[in-house]
């Protein structure tokens, strides 16, 4: 049986398993999230359901962040950055119904591996936000511009080096509009984004660029290779599951840098 | 300088310096996995480790735009059980600086690094460790 056991071996684990390594390439939020995220009023109560190691939860410093994720290592090291933060489940969620003014779930429900899951855990974000709420999904989509994938259920792999963990500093403030290096690769202009065909680091290296990137790969000693379990969005495919809870009204559904991005309401308990 | 070792489940990472725990906050937006008392949901906060609270900014606006989101009942019990006394009704008009420096000492400075988080109801525990909240149940709850 495919789903709760897939996502445990080729999601949950990997992600606790790589997880300090994982939040070294986590730096740069993505212009679009980042934009919806400093839009949000002051004062408001957001929820960022799969925070991994926290990177959203200190951009908009006026409105009050909640970050919740699988991983209890990536929880540790939100909460080392002085962020609320807590493990909990996509799909069956600790939140109280009707709680946050927004929820934002950026590159997760393409983790989820069966259609029945992607719907309960969008059903999830919807009953944590208040009547009124919106929430935000991301997720990676079948339509690449650099590579052409056929299948829609893939395993991307992650060459996990090790990291020595260090305090992380408190991330400062950004205003989205100004463009700025974060001492990351100079070579990498354009804003990054979590994708399959981006690279956001050396070290994140898809089973295309592997033959092609030598050089990269060859610098530094992999000790070990994990299959991140993905599922690809086809065009439209989001909006349809959403179009099967009740109460949501999509707002908002682009492509942007090789993810679909929806924004949906809920307009009633 | 001390490394704390994170002791749960199966993580293995060592970090120096420190984690912020549990706020009331969060404690009272929170309930139990299972769903619960599905009319008064909430979970009981027994803290075995406190960290001196980290200072934040006092935003009173905020306070108030949560105030219809608490429990009352169950922040005025759990600040009490941390040792601070905050006004047994909401805050209004009347509500002192001193007392509206207390709530927000209790509801987003004091933050429990050790501790459990009970339902009354069917009495499952989440653990609190090194600062983590886990609410995931086990694979035979689910």
């Amino acid at each position: 049986e495919g789903g709760a056991h897939l996502e445990e071996e080729h999601v949950h684990k990997v992600y606790d398993q790589i997880a300090s390594h994982f939040s070294s390439t986590r730096y740069k939020p993505w212009p679009l999230v980042e934009g919806f995220i400093v839009d949000i009023p002051p004062d408001s109560l957001v929820c960022d359901v799969g925070c991994g190691n926290g990177k959203y939860l200190g951009v908009n410093k006026g409105a009050h962040f909640i970050g919740c994720d699988r991983s209890a290592n990536l929880i540790s090291i939100c909460n080392q950055r002085g962020f609320d933060a807590l493990v909990s489940d996509g799909i069956r969620s600790c939140w109280k119904a009707n709680t946050f003014d927004y929820a934002i779930c950026i590159a997760v429900l393409h983790h989820f591996s069966t259609v029945e899951r992607r719907i309960a855990a969008l059903n999830e974000l919807l009953r944590i936000v208040r009547v009124g709420g919106k929430v935000l999904v991301t997720v990676w989509a079948l339509e690449q511009e650099k590579k052409k994938y056929t299948e829609q259920d893939v395993f991307v792999p992650w060459h996990l080096q090790e990291v020595t963990p260090k305090k992380p500093k408190k991330p400062q403030y950004r205003n989205p509009n100004k463009k700025k290096s974060d001492g990351a690769s100079s070579a990498d202009p354009s804003p990054v984004v979590q994708s399959p065909s981006t690279l956001e680091s050396k070290a994140e290296i898809t089973s295309d660029q592997e033959s092609s990137d030598s050089s990269s790969s060859s610098s530094a000693e992999s000790k070990q290779v994990y299959q991140r379990y993905y599922h690809l969005f086809k065009q439209g495919e989001l909006d349809e599951l959403i179009g099967h809870l009740p109460n949501a009204r999509i707002e908002k559904s682009v492509y942007d840098h090789e993810n679909w991005y929806v924004v949906f309401e809920k307009t009633n308990t | 300088s001390s490394i704390r070792k994170i002791g749960s489940t199966r993580s293995n990472l060592n970090f120096e310096g420190e984690f912020e725990g549990m706020r009331l906050l969060v404690h009272n937006l929170i309930r139990c996995t299972k769903a619960c008392m599905s009319d008064d949901p909430r979970l009981e906060l027994v803290a075995s480790r406190v960290d001196p609270p980290e200072s934040k900014p006092f935003k009173k606006q905020f306070i108030t735009m949560m105030l219809p989101r608490l429990n009352w009942n169950l922040f005025y019990n759990t600040s009490k059980s941390l040792g601070i006394d905050v006004p047994q009704q909401m805050p209004d008009d009347s509500t002192t600086d001193e007392q509206w420096q207390a709530i927000h000492s209790a509801l987003l400075e004091v933050n429990v690094v050790e501790g459990t988080l009970t339902c009354p109801e069917c009495k499952r525990v989440f653990p609190i460790e090194n600062s983590v909240a886990n609410m995931l149940l086990n694979e035979d709850e689910v």
